[in-house]
């Protein structure tokens, strides 16, 4: 099974094993690592499940919405930002380390 | 000090998370009749409806304990003694209880309106608020060849959006001579209809008010929605009336989100606050549950403050996103940028001068950027006249921080 592995700001991290086709924002809101809102219920329309993916790593393109939605982060927009909700395990990933912003909202 | 929140949405999980992030150490009590674990509201209209995914969560089972916040699901409001500061409650089963707070937060919501059913146990009509009404109709949708909405609001084009997509022969009834007649202009409404349209919903406008299920005679189908708005949940409006709580159509507050008693406020879907203007609204959005959950939250623990946020809206119709910076209240003028037969644009919105909303579709980056720019100074220097100009776009209105 995939799992996702939640890196927080003060270097402390929590490691998630999830169902096939689960995104980062819902595995983070079912397994409460806190970090991740995810208000808007994972439509790419409030940019708070903001992460940074690994350099290197192959992933999905960013799609124009997520690019424009990644304009709305309240932690800076890096090269590496993406929207948790768009990024699904097992199907883009199967093991993947994220860094959680210093804040969503 | 013990804080009791009443509803357990997107408002009060969001004022009980708040008052843990700004230090409030003393007890929160957070209730709710729905027995479920507080779930996400946006995708049962949506894209949960369509794939038939659990309702997600809105924090996990663990948050509650983590933070301390006490859950009492199944659990309804029944009275409120605002003198004595002590609610009363009632489970499933009945039984009375009671609790006393020393501030009471009211994030109750409302629920979904009905068309009048001489036998309710009869009724074949079917809402959609809550995850329940959601599996529900998930159900009764797959096996339904022909579909009748009631209702040209983001419900009923949600509704009607998914129900198209799934190949059903889709019927929606509109009062008005429009879709989205109260929060939308004209350019996005009828936008929308042709896309709808295109994805198969049938339209009929200027259906003489639907009251009740039997006026639905002439409307046969397999299954049947009512998307018509919301009602204060009756048991909620009695208690608050039985304890002197001042209301009109909701809970009426101040500017800082507290009703006509002490230690008393009201958030989300029930309240029905003074902008900036003065106007008095009552904003049916997660966006303004989850603000009002977080400003009632930092009254509470730092002292009271006017809430001034800029809402926003988001549905998702058969592919189509429609995003809305503002409110349109007001608006007398209009400017289209992009171009609508490409499925790309935005309609900015003026009160005289003033830009008021800005309505985007398939546009987020417009979106964005009006979210930014109505909540700044820098909504001044756009006049009709400066968004009509070549080459204007709402991210070079934007001032530079």
């Amino acid at each position: 099974m995939p799992s996702i592995t939640y890196r927080r700001v003060d270097g402390t991290s929590a490691t998630v094993v999830v169902d096939e086709g689960t995104s980062i924002m819902r595995a983070a809101l079912q397994n409460d690592v806190a970090g991740i809102v995810g208000e808007c219920g994972g439509q790419a329309m409030c940019a708070t499940c903001h992460v940074y993916v690994p350099e290197g790593v192959e992933l999905p393109e960013v799609s124009d919405d997520e690019d424009e939605m990644l304009e709305c982060t309240t932690s800076d927009r890096l090269d590496n930002s993406r929207l948790g909700c768009q990024l699904l395990a097992g199907r883009d990933f199967d093991e993947l380390t994220v860094d959680l912003p210093e804040s969503q909202v | 000090m013990r804080v009791v929140i009443v509803g357990a949405g997107h408002a009060g999980v969001q004022a009980a998370e708040t008052l843990r992030d700004e230090g409030f150490d003393g007890e929160i009590v957070l209730l709710d009749r729905d027995a479920r674990l507080p779930y996400q509201r946006p995708p049962l209209s949506k894209d949960g409806l369509a794939s038939g995914d659990e309702p997600l969560p809105l924090r996990g089972a663990v948050f509650y304990e983590r933070l301390g916040i006490e859950l009492r699901l199944g659990a309804e409001l029944r009275g409120i003694d605002p003198g004595a500061r002590v609610i009363e409650l009632a489970d499933a089963q009945g039984e009375r209880s009671h609790i006393t707070y020393d501030e009471l937060v009211l994030a109750v919501g409302a629920r979904a309106r009905r068309l009048r059913c001489g036998d309710a146990q009869a009724s074949r009509v079917h809402v959609l608020r809550t995850a329940d009404d959601a599996e529900i109709l998930r159900d009764r949708l797959a096996d339904a060849e022909r579909v009748v909405v009631v209702g040209s609001g983001f419900i009923g084009l949600e509704f009607a959006a998914v129900a198209a997509t799934k190949g059903k022969r889709v019927t929606l009834l509109s009062r008005g001579s429009r879709v989205l007649g109260r929060s939308a202009s004209a350019t996005t409404a009828d936008w929308l209809t042709a896309h709808l349209r295109a994805a198969g919903v049938e339209f009929v406008f200027g259906v003489e008010a639907l009251a009740d299920e039997r006026d639905l005679a002439d409307w046969p189908a397999d299954l049947t929605v009512v998307g018509i708005g919301v009602d204060d949940c009756p048991v909620f409006a009695d208690a608050a009336g039985a304890a002197g709580l001042a209301t009109d159509r909701g809970v009426i507050v101040d500017a800082s989100l507290r009703t006509s008693l002490p230690g008393i406020w009201a958030i989300g879907d029930i309240a029905r606050f003074p902008d900036a203007r003065g106007e008095f609204q009552r904003i049916e959005s997660v966006q303004n549950a989850t603000e009002q959950g977080r400003h009632v939250a930092r009254a509470i623990v730092h002292g009271a403050s006017d809430y001034d946020e800029v809402p926003w809206f988001w549905s998702i119709q058969a592919g189509a996103k429609l995003q809305i910076a503002g409110l349109a209240d007001g608006a007398d003028a209009e400017v289209v940028l992009g171009d609508p037969a490409a499925g790309k644009f935005s309609v900015l919105r003026f009160a005289g001068e003033r830009l008021v909303c800005v309505e985007s579709v398939n546009k987020p980056a417009d979106h964005v950027a009006a979210r930014k720019l109505l909540a700044s100074a820098g909504a001044a220097s756009v006049t009709p006249a400066a968004a009509a100009e070549p080459g204007f776009t709402l991210k070079s209105a934007l001032v530079p921080a």
